[in-house]
């Protein structure tokens, strides 16, 4: 790697693809409400990320039949069985289910289903708007968190090594709990230290906490946080490249210099805002 | 197609003040007092005898709209000087208050050029106009504010036309240095010898007798000379718009060079830029796609052959506006809409795509050879004479490259009226002309301004293969930024062609106080 003023600067093009990964926790505990919320915080999780997916999709269809190799995409989610064992891979269910990684034009092809509604075309009238789910909420049983870093730092490995001189692979992680099996913190360092030529993989994680307590953005010090959890997911959370602070501090966000990647009781829209600044990275260096 | 009847005339008159400390010292020729405060009173003086003649009826202050803004105090952007008026810097003359008082015009700072900005704000305000009278831009400046890159914007803004002629730079300086007293219009002999480039960069006349004379007035506090250049220019737009086709009669063919490359990392077909040449009309269009829009290629390609092919009158926006329905209609059938995939109709649904244009045509008239530009957005014309970059349009700084540059959308309801800034100018035989999307409009801006100018005829002569190897060194070397790259090339046909009848100057005008 050379100076950090080098990193993270590589455009995105179909030679050099980016990637983003969703780490989802499917603990039963997902079934609450964020922030107050009574909407089950895998509800909320499934529509930022199918919105996500949404976008990204779109923003890759330049004029062709399909949409143009830019992004892999990787839904990864982790739960435990009735027996305790932990179940962690791929989420994708239909067409897609069973793959670690799939590209936009996987996603544009194999939507686990459409959806038709009637909306207000602006002009009296009614029009037929076509939507897409490719991801649906699950909920069930604990927290191994430790083995979904792991399984994730082997689909990142590969794809690196695939894609060298890629901008890095973008991470984003969802829980609300304790983990069930050990400390995820040295599985979560050994992912960070992945790299491209562009720069080391970015690691974000986002907190939603049981615990009513007030929303945290971007802390810069664990000092900021409420509790053990919370205070773990901050030192495994990557520091925000210099692109991602300007970006954040463009969108509104006070951030300080150190802040890193992490969220704490997020409500759905600091959720997508979140998802947003860990992405639009690449766009903006278009 | 019948033209519609035009819409009324509106004129503009842009004061611009340098605020910088220089023009907080003190002006003999005034009477004491700053030099801020002289330019301040000048202004005051020429605002109050518009009214006056509104109050009469000689004028419409409906239909003039001022604006009065800063330049100076570092690198501050321009600022309005008219209470209340900072987001929008255009008052009507009729919604001023009658007992005027410019604010915030404390002087402080080091001069800038002020006078690129001034031309973008001018370029705002022809966009936003159906039947513009030609604006008047008065600088009010003591010799510190005539900074280097001056020359350039003002030859720029008198480049901008409208339907009654080019836009009009008057020069109002204020010196201790020349303690004379200089009255516009002014002839060569009164110039003193600092003022001798102002004098020449401001717009053009000629008295009755046929001695040249240029808009510059220098230590004369009288507003008399500027209100009656308002007034004339006023008087011009009382005439119907005359039809304003990019290409006319009587074309000058040209050799072409045409080089271009995709974004780094990016295959041919994903080149979203267009261009349309026609060399025996001595005509190039080109077009930026947007790279977040939806058959952003085809909609560039079809902007610049459609303009290219049918040359819409653009002092006519019902046809501007029937060129460009057509253009989205054709767009949506080649698409083919029905078929595509939901996404993708969703995508030309709420993004669509959108373009960038810039026109060029060649022509000879009254036996010179000029040549017509018009363009929207940040792809820029550059008219280059034995290497010297003497004109770009519609930018002329590194600076001036945005992200959001105007363009012309496929969805209406983004920019229900689409208009275009329009230039003139005449050239001689030899000269290049080079139309360039943003990232190489930028890189040869660029370059220009640190002092080290483009080879353009290096470039004249270059190959696909070797533009392609250049253009990636600089790209890697952040020299140019990453994106689709565009460089359409000009040159009359014909060597060893004399350039009989072609003036010396690519800008002589006719300005009011000619004729």
């Amino acid at each position: 790697m050379s100076d950090s003023s080098q990193r993270y600067k590589q455009q995105i093009s179909r030679a050099t693809p980016g990637c983003i990964l969703f780490l989802v926790d499917q603990s039963n505990s997902m079934i609450d409400g964020i922030a107050g919320s009574s909407r089950p915080k895998a509800e909320s999780l499934a529509t930022a990320i199918n919105r996500f997916i949404r976008d990204l999709t779109t923003e890759c269809l330049k004029g062709d039949a399909k949409p143009w190799h830019y992004f892999d995409v990787s839904v990864l989610g982790y739960h435990t069985d009735d027996e305790g064992r932990a179940l962690v891979g791929p989420a994708f269910q239909g067409r897609l289910a069973g793959r670690d990684l799939v590209s936009v034009v996987d996603l544009f092809d194999y939507p686990l289903r459409e959806v038709i509604k009637e909306v207000d075309d602006g002009d009296g009238g009614l029009v037929r708007k076509r939507s897409y789910v490719w991801y649906d909420a699950v909920t069930r049983g604990g927290t191994p968190m430790t083995r979904a870093l792991q399984h994730a730092h082997r689909v990142v490995a590969e794809w690196i090594g695939r894609h060298p001189g890629s901008f890095p692979p973008v991470l984003i992680h969802f829980t609300d709990g304790e983990p069930t099996d050990g400390d995820p913190e040295p599985a979560a360092e050994a992912l960070r230290h992945l790299a491209t030529d562009d720069g080391n993989v970015l690691l974000f994680n986002c907190h939603l906490s049981d615990r009513d307590v007030p929303g945290v953005l971007f802390p810069s010090s664990a000092d900021e946080l409420p509790d053990e959890y919370s205070q773990m997911l901050f030192r495994m959370s990557s520091l925000l490249p210099e692109q991602c602070l300007a970006l954040a501090r463009a969108k509104g966000f006070a951030v300080k210099p150190g802040a890193r990647g992490m969220v704490l009781n997020a409500d759905a829209t600091a959720l997508i805002q979140l998802i947003h600044i860990g992405t639009t990275i690449k766009k903006a260096l278009r | 197609m019948q033209p519609n009847p035009p819409a009324p005339a509106r004129g503009c008159v842009v004061f611009l003040v340098n605020t910088a400390a220089s023009m907080a010292g003190s002006h003999a020729a005034a009477g004491g007092g700053s030099r801020l405060e002289a330019a301040r009173r000048l202004i005051e003086g020429v605002l109050a005898d518009l009214a006056a003649l509104a109050a009469r009826g000689a004028l419409d202050p409906a239909e003039l709209d001022i604006a009065v803004v800063g330049h100076g105090g570092g690198d501050s952007p321009l600022r309005s000087l008219l209470a209340g008026s900072d987001e929008a810097p255009f008052v009507a003359l009729r919604d001023l208050p009658a007992a005027l008082r410019l604010t915030g015009a404390s002087p402080g700072g080091a001069a800038r050029e002020g006078l690129a900005d001034a031309v973008l704000l001018l370029q705002g305000w022809l966009l936003g106009q159906d039947h513009p009278v030609r604006p008047l831009l008065v600088h009010c400046t003591d010799e510190d504010g005539l900074a280097p890159g001056r020359s350039m914007a003002a030859r720029l803004l008198r480049h901008h036309c409208v339907p009654g002629g080019a836009a009009m730079l008057a020069t109002c300086g204020f010196s201790n240095a020349c303690p004379v007293r200089v009255t516009l219009p002014c002839p060569a002999a009164a110039v003193p010898p600092a003022w001798r480039e102002a004098w020449l960069s401001s717009s053009r006349g000629r008295t009755a007798g046929g001695e040249e004379t240029h808009a510059l007035a220098i230590n004369d506090p009288s507003p008399a000379p500027l209100v009656r250049l308002v007034r004339l220019l006023a008087r011009q737009a009382e005439a119907p718009p005359l039809p304003w086709y990019l290409s006319t009669a009587d074309p000058v063919p040209c050799e072409v060079r045409v080089l271009w490359a995709p974004r780094e990392g990016n295959s041919d077909d994903e080149y979203e830029d267009a261009r349309a040449v026609d060399a025996d009309a001595g005509c190039a269009v080109i077009a930026d796609g947007a790279s977040q829009g939806i058959f952003s290629r085809r909609w560039a390609q079809l902007l610049t052959g459609r303009f290219l092919a049918e040359s819409p009158n653009l002092t006519d926006s019902a046809a501007v506006e029937a060129w460009i329905a057509a253009a989205r209609r054709q767009w949506r059938q080649e698409i083919r809409y029905a078929d595509l995939h939901g996404l993708q109709q969703n995508k030309v649904d709420e993004v669509g795509s959108a373009a960038t244009l810039l026109g060029l045509a060649l022509h000879r008239a009254a036996g010179r050879l000029r040549w017509r530009a018009v363009a929207l957005g940040d792809s820029c014309l550059f008219h280059i004479r034995r290497g010297q970059m003497l004109t770009s349009f519609p930018l002329c700084r590194p600076s001036d490259f945005g992200v959001t540059p105007d363009l012309i959308p496929t969805l209406r309801r983004f920019c229900p009226k689409v208009r275009f800034v329009t230039a003139e100018g005449l050239g001689k035989m030899e000269d290049l002309y080079g139309l360039a999307t943003d990232a190489v409009a930028h890189y040869l801006l660029k370059s220009h301004a640190e002092g080290h100018p483009p080879d353009w005829e290096r470039l004249w002569g270059m190959d696909a293969a070797r533009w392609r190897d250049e253009l990636r060194r600089l790209r890697q070397r952040g020299e140019v930024v990453n994106d689709d790259a565009t460089l359409v090339l000009l040159r009359v046909r014909g060597p060893g062609e004399g350039s009989g009848g072609v003036p010396r100057t690519s800008d002589c005008r006719h300005d009011p106080h000619e004729t």
